[in-house]
């Protein structure tokens, strides 16, 4: 096989941060190359070089082995590489074929010729086994159709070389075995894959060789065949890492928030949320599972207050929260983390100090007749601060300059401190490393063992199998399903996230009966 | 960075100033001197810049509030015309009465003036840019109207303009030397209050978490349209303020020709000054003195007084270039040997 890419002592450094320390990387042609690393260990800005977003500081890069400079995106594309990336970059009131010719020159140019990128379009798709359909709307296709019509984008383009960063993350398991097959057929016709990941299962699974990456620098490349789960971990994280979390048993008591077949409207009338009904007990994590786009975030918003239910119910300790805003619901003390930290969790140009207080200002303790009370806040943040190892320079930054983890810790200690009696986290670790991961779920746990109800909205399975106690799966607004987490299993969960309701799986799959305390379930 | 920026714009300045023919040394010595050579043109100064310095916090302060108020100038000629009704009609009243109603009313008309764009934010989601500019000019138009007929002073000598505000309504001299009235004091104490209500108070703080992150405020249980309404309020009564200043302090009538567009330089104002009460005060005193200076330059030297207004625009848009990220980064990236890159890439890592 021949060298298709070579990346040789590439080193990129950002204002206090060493991104890229000589990484040496290579690609052979037909090869599927996994690129494994934790978030923050370099992986993007060494794709970013090669796409000829952001340019070395030193290193080269050769091309089919002649030495190259690639300073644009269109260099790239022209020497025959194709990025997908993580968020599609496709128009949704286009077609297929219009969204693959953007941006193109054709023959017949000023003159669009669509008849004539529909016919290669659709021999690509043929070719790699895509079932790209090149008149329709993208905004009607799934993610995983979306995903496709990027990488036929790509192909169309004389890609030999893809990237994909993280292209499982909006997946269901279902739609990742066909990314899988199409990668196989690339493969096999002589294209060459970089496959960006933090997923040892799938990288196990598809790849030739993989590059380990951590803290800017490669810790090896090693064959796929000659390594194991275990051993590509320890590389990655730089330890030996326990994939699961400790946990004492569960010991659920009452119901704690109890939503009764919610329905939530759309601004445009259509429900994302159909008639949803959840029990959360006190010391019990509940898992609401499903692919991204499914009501979650509907549901998450009703939940917190700063969107209406059209129908149903949910109430908190018995009390009815259907009508509540997001004032009576501080003042109820029900811990909110959301999945935007920059949008939703944080006010990011006001300092560690004032996000933290941003619950609690308006309590006697801190507020006198409308003044602020400077000392006891800042005593607060000092304590919460050090209580949750939130690493800062000091409480008057802004929580801009906070890394993610320390950002998520902002959240999750004003969310905590005041021990609130319920809690709902919506995709609380969403590209936290493994240790900000792990500070996260110990909290959750803890807060679970004193007797939280926890309602935990997570689209990563790992995740979800790994912290609660149920598992219920949310597919197009309805629950599909619930199973206890000892007895779920991927494939199960898989299916039901692709649509099928848990009583209509195969017997050895179907899920057995649950808690379930609302007398509307079924 | 702004001040960078009005450096910037002090250079360009002077090549204007050599292209129309005015040596750019005597041209910014004239402006000085003009500006600050002694204690009468102190004085003028200073009168400029107070209607500056409390439209300008009338920007600033919602601009904090993440909402841009284009209605300065409006606000400026409802406060005015508000000032105006409540020293002709009040009658006869002691100063000590009649002079703070009158500053109230200004404040009020300013603050009703401003709080339709805020509701019109808050309610409908109107975009204020477009609200708040078409609010002044029927707030302008009606002001006119007003002075060419209804309020009109018969014994005017035909100008479109009101009768003289009595001694009771009008801002006394606080330093007679200076000639500077006690509406540069309310400016200064505006601004105070200002500051004070951003950084101190519980308002305040719902304001900025407003402006800095509008979700994230909602869900911590802020109510932002309340917030909005209420800054837009108050930014509208301190413009007003602006215009009562003007008309009860210095002209001493309501006319429709009384602002030079100080609504508009408040933006200005209030940008240079990065919406901080402190620096809106230095920047007002900046531009009342560009302005002052080049009046008197214009009749020492002969130099176009339209050089200030330039200066002003200049640093406007040098400020904003030195806002943009782009060319920000394709300084760096020169300055950098090799690259440049924002820090955010690392964050996408």
């Amino acid at each position: 096989m021949n060298s298709l890419l070579r990346m040789d002592r590439v080193t990129k450094t950002f204002p206090g941060v060493l991104a890229n320390d000589c990484i040496s990387f290579d690609v052979m042609e037909g090869e599927i190359h996994a690129l494994l690393g934790e978030n923050g260990a370099g992986k993007t800005t060494l794709m970013r070089i090669l796409y000829g977003m952001s340019t070395p500081d030193s290193g080269t890069l050769c091309w089919r082995d002649k030495p190259v400079q690639i300073a644009t995106s269109q260099e790239a594309i022209g020497l025959g590489i194709g990025m997908v990336h993580q968020h599609f970059m496709l128009i949704p009131e286009f077609t297929v074929v219009e969204n693959v010719v953007l941006g193109l020159r054709t023959a017949r140019s000023p003159l669009l010729d669509l008849q004539g990128a529909a016919k290669r379009l659709s021999e690509l798709s043929e070719q790699f086994g895509l079932r790209v359909e090149p008149w329709a709307l993208v905004k009607d296709l799934s993610t995983g159709e979306q995903q496709r019509v990027e990488i036929v984008k790509a192909l169309y383009r004389g890609a030999h070389l893809l990237v994909l960063d993280e292209p499982t993350a909006v997946l269901t398991p279902g739609e990742a075995d066909d990314l899988f097959a199409v990668l196989d057929s690339l493969r096999a016709e002589g294209h060459a894959v970089i496959f960006i990941s933090h997923k040892l299962d799938e990288v196990l699974r598809i790849s030739n060789r993989v590059t380990v990456l951590r803290r800017g620098c490669v810790v090896a490349t090693v064959n796929t065949c000659d390594t194991s789960k275990e051993e590509l971990a320890t590389m990655m994280v730089g330890r030996p890492v326990v994939l699961r979390v400790e946990r004492r048993p569960c010991e659920p008591g009452e119901a704690v928030i109890q939503i009764e077949n919610a329905v939530v409207e759309a601004e445009d009338h259509r429900h994302e949320v159909r008639g949803v009904s959840l029990s959360v007990r006190a010391g019990e994590i509940l898992a609401l599972t499903g692919v991204a786009g499914n009501g979650q975030r509907s549901l998450v918003e009703a939940l917190f207050g700063l969107r209406r239910l059209t129908a149903g119910r949910v109430s908190i300790l018995g009390r009815d929260i259907s009508e509540c805003k997001p004032k009576d619901l501080v003042l109820l003390n029900v811990g909110r983390i959301p999945e935007d930290r920059h949008t939703m969790g944080l006010a990011l140009p006001l300092s560690v100090r004032e996000n933290l207080t941003l619950e609690v200002y308006r309590q006697r303790a801190y507020c006198r007749a409308g003044v602020l009370r400077q000392g006891p806040i800042t005593a607060l943040a000092r304590r919460l601060g050090s209580e949750y190892d939130i690493r800062m320079p000091g409480v008057q930054v802004p929580a801009s300059n906070l890394s993610g983890g320390n950002q998520q810790k902002v959240i999750l200690a004003r969310a905590m401190h005041r021990e609130p009696p319920a809690v709902v986290a919506a995709d609380p670790t969403r590209g936290l490393d493994v240790g900000a991961t792990e500070f996260v779920y110990r909290q959750l746990l803890a807060a679970r063992d004193r007797g939280v109800a926890v309602l935990l909205i997570s689209t990563d399975l790992e995740e979800v199998l790994c912290l609660s106690d149920r598992i219920a799966v949310i597919y197009n607004g309805e629950i599909m399903g619930e199973v206890l987490t000892e007895e779920a299993n991927e494939t199960q969960l898989g299916m039901m996230m692709a649509g099928t309701r848990g009583v209509d799986l195969p017997v050895d799959l179907k899920p057995r009966a649950t808690f379930a305390p609302c007398s509307s379930q079924p | 960075m702004p001040l960078v920026a009005i450096v910037a714009a002090l250079a360009v300045g002077g090549v204007i100033m050599a292209l129309v023919g005015v040596a750019p040394l005597e041209g910014y010595k004239a402006l000085w001197r003009g500006a600050f050579g002694g204690p009468s043109r102190m004085g003028v100064t200073v009168t400029k810049a107070t209607p500056l310095i409390l439209a300008g916090l009338g920007v600033a302060l919602p601009l904090r509030c993440g909402l841009v108020n284009l209605g300065g100038e409006g606000q400026v000629y409802i406060g005015a015309l508000a000032a105006t009704l409540a020293a002709l009609g009040l009658g006869d009243l002691p100063l000590a009465v009649h002079l703070p109603l009158v500053v109230l009313a200004g404040f009020v008309g300013g603050a009703v003036w401003g709080a339709i764009p805020g509701w019109l934010k808050a309610r409908l989601h109107l975009n204020e840019l477009i609200t708040t500019i078409m609010l002044s000019y029927i707030a302008f138009w009606v002001v006119s109207y007003l002075v060419h007929g209804p309020m009109k002073d018969p014994g005017g000598g035909g100008y479109p303009w009101s009768v003289q505000v009595p001694d009771s309504a009008r801002l006394p001299l606080i330093l007679k030397k200076y000639r500077i009235n006690l509406g540069s004091l309310l400016a200064l104490a505006s601004a105070a209050a200002a500051h004070f209500l951003l950084w101190k108070t519980a308002f305040g703080f719902e304001m900025r978490a407003v402006g800095a992150g509008p979700l994230a405020a909602r869900l911590a249980g802020i109510n932002a349209e309340r917030t909005t309404m209420l800054t837009f309020a108050i930014g509208g009564g301190l413009a007003g303020m602006a215009g009562m200043a003007e008309i009860v302090g210095v002209q001493f009538r309501l006319s429709d020709f009384f602002s030079p567009g100080y609504g508009w330089d408040a933006i200005v104002v209030a940008m240079a000054g990065q919406s901080n009460p402190v620096g809106v005060v230095l920047m007002g005193l900046f531009f009342g003195a560009l302005r002052n200076g080049a009046e008197s330059a214009a009749r020492s030297i002969d130099m176009p007084s339209s050089i200030s207004l330039i200066i002003q625009a200049l640093a406007l848009l040098f400020i904003i270039g030195s806002n943009s990220v782009v060319l920000y980064r394709r300084l760096r990236r020169r300055r950098v040997s090799h690259a440049g890159d924002s820090a955010s890439a690392v964050l996408l890592d």
